[in-house]
């Protein structure tokens, strides 16, 4: 039986203190792979001879370096596996014998760690103690959904060389000038205010931003940060806006994200998904890079 | 089937499991023909086909918009009480569960789930009610572009399975499996004890995020290259009678199952 293509995988992992992105091809057998990168530094990995058992097309990853994985099924035989990456990156590739037999492309993150590195991320979850916010239809509120998307983010971030700091802990409610002075206080480099959406219509769902503050790299951080959410999730877009009238006091980057309606039957049920949160947290460090890229 | 276990996790795995990445499958998608078409060139005499409970039951068209459920006085009262985080927690989703089992069971259910809180025991409501509740997944409980539906349990999984072996001529089996080590097997045809099949799917070599693999083939591993056993989580196995064999921890709280 020749080696047949029958998965792959995609995932952000931390390997000894390192942030890696991996991709997993599985096959039957272990077949003869030819590594190449093309001109916009995106990597091709040939597997000739091999039969492609696996459905073709295109795989969104998205997690701040891959963007995605293509499949291509060659004319004759063999296989085409394209990793289209946001830029490019140091890679190897691993065997993993058995069965399936593992062939692993490790790509290194140090881009995005040189790009975060030293950034102070002020992160905002809103609401907080005895203000619970927005409650959904069936029981979830929207200080706590608030705090672990923003626990999710905060990870991504300082695994990635962000120095990253909480407005609040989950008992505290500072008020939000407060939050805004903690930012100047602490020098911070962007402020994300993360809250939660909440409609007079039950069936009103989906993402909102907005930019905050006088910064006028406000509107294009808020963009970032919708964009990114959009790109990961099939939400409805409630549309990118700016705080009327802007903070005079808040001079740094800041934006406030709602990625999902909480009164929305359906969005509630997706934040009791741990995959959805952690989505969230990777969204958030893609659309600060996406910000941080920009500036450069 | 009678209950038969020496504690699973102890023994070495002796079949590897291959997922198969696969495109969506869809109301109408013919079972037995998608599973020919991806285990072509992978699947041999002598392997285990598995498929994702929650696929097939998509493909049987068992995928239901809220919207399309009105939910009576019973339901809304009865959808208080499951875990919030539970399948059964919103009222749409109970009145499913109380057209699949009937009102008689659901209330039995529920007076069991009653005295089982009273004694700190999880899981009565679904060992009265009837398991196959369990498999019920909520609205954002399967993969996309399905999370806007509640996902029932497969129909007659066991003639399903059949129909699947008939048609690769493989043994093959309905699972419903997680990360957490629950691994319920809704139909089996044969080919493999319950108890192997529940050591080979620990791990949930399926995945239970994005990753749309809800077939995987099983082949037995040659003397040597047994694997090393998969930490179990749950209960030590366990098998009831009827058609639906199931095995590890109940499920208490529905879990969120994806199509995977």
């Amino acid at each position: 039986m020749r080696s047949a293509l029958t998965n792959i995988s995609a995932r952000y992992t931390l390997t000894g203190g390192r942030p890696e992105s991996r991709v997993t091809l599985e096959t039957t057998e272990r077949p003869e792979v030819l590594a190449s990168r093309d001109e916009s530094g995106s990597l091709e990995l040939i597997l000739p001879g091999a039969a492609c058992a696996m459905v073709a097309g295109p795989i969104p990853v998205r997690d701040g370096l891959v963007r995605q994985v293509e499949v291509r099924p060659q004319a004759g035989s063999g296989v085409r596996v394209s990793i289209q990456l946001e830029h490019a990156a140091d890679y190897v590739v691993r065997s993993e014998p058995g069965l399936p037999f593992r062939t692993v492309v490790v790509l290194d993150r140090a881009y995005l760690s040189r790009l975060l590195s030293g950034r102070l991320v002020l992160l905002d979850p809103g609401h907080g103690g005895a203000d619970r916010g927005v409650r959904g239809p069936i029981n979830l509120w929207e200080r706590d959904k608030c705090w672990e998307v923003a626990l999710f983010a905060s990870q991504f971030l300082r695994e990635a060389g962000a120095v990253v700091m909480l407005t609040r802990r989950p008992e505290e409610n500072p008020p939000e000038s407060a939050r805004r002075a903690l930012a100047r206080r602490r020098g911070a480099h962007l402020y994300i205010s993360l809250h939660l959406g909440a409609g007079r219509d039950p069936t009103e769902r989906g993402i909102a931003s907005a930019a905050v503050g006088a910064s006028p790299a406000s509107p294009r951080l808020a963009q970032c940060l919708h964009r990114a959410v959009l790109d990961r999730f099939a939400l409805p877009d409630r549309g990118l806006g700016s705080e009327q009238p802007p903070d005079p006091s808040l001079l740094i980057p800041a934006a406030r994200m709602e990625p999902v309606t909480l009164t929305n039957g359906l969005d509630e049920a997706l934040l009791r998904s741990p995959t959805f949160k952690r989505g969230l947290g990777l969204a958030v460090l893609t659309g600060v890079k996406d910000f941080l890229d920009g500036e450069e | 089937m009678t209950a038969k276990s020496d504690g699973p996790g102890a023994a070495p795995r002796r079949w590897a499991a291959v997922p198969v990445r696969t495109e969506l499958i869809t109301p109408g998608t013919d079972l037995p023909t998608f599973v020919q078409r991806y285990t072509q060139g992978i699947a041999e005499a002598g392997d285990i086909l598995c498929l994702a409970e929650s696929a097939v039951a998509i493909g049987q068209g068992r995928a239901v918009r809220p919207s399309d459920v009105r939910p009576g006085a019973l339901a809304r009262f009865l959808s208080r009480f499951p875990h919030p985080d539970g399948s059964l927690a919103t009222p749409a989703a109970m009145q499913l569960a109380i057209r699949e089992a009937g009102v008689p069971k659901i209330l039995a259910g529920a007076a069991a789930a009653a005295v089982g809180r009273a004694l700190c025991r999880r899981g009565w409501f679904y060992r009265v009610a009837g398991h196959a509740l369990a498999q019920i997944d909520d609205i954002a409980g399967t993969l996309a572009p399905f999370e806007n539906f509640i996902v029932l349990g497969p129909f007659d999984p066991q003639q399903t399975a059949e129909k699947v072996r008939q048609a690769t001529g493989l043994h093959t089996a309905i699972v419903d499996v997680d990360d957490a080590s629950h691994v319920d097997i809704l139909a089996l045809t044969g080919g493999i004890e319950p108890e192997e099949l529940f050591l080979a799917l620990l791990g949930n070599p399926q995945g239970n995020d994005d990753q749309q693999t809800p077939l995987v083939v099983l082949k037995r591993l040659t003397v040597g290259e047994e694997a090393p056993a998969q930490p179990a989580r749950s209960a030590p196995a366990r098998t009831a009678g009827g058609i639906t064999v199931r095995m590890g921890a109940a499920h208490t709280a529905g879990g969120q199952s994806r199509i995977s």
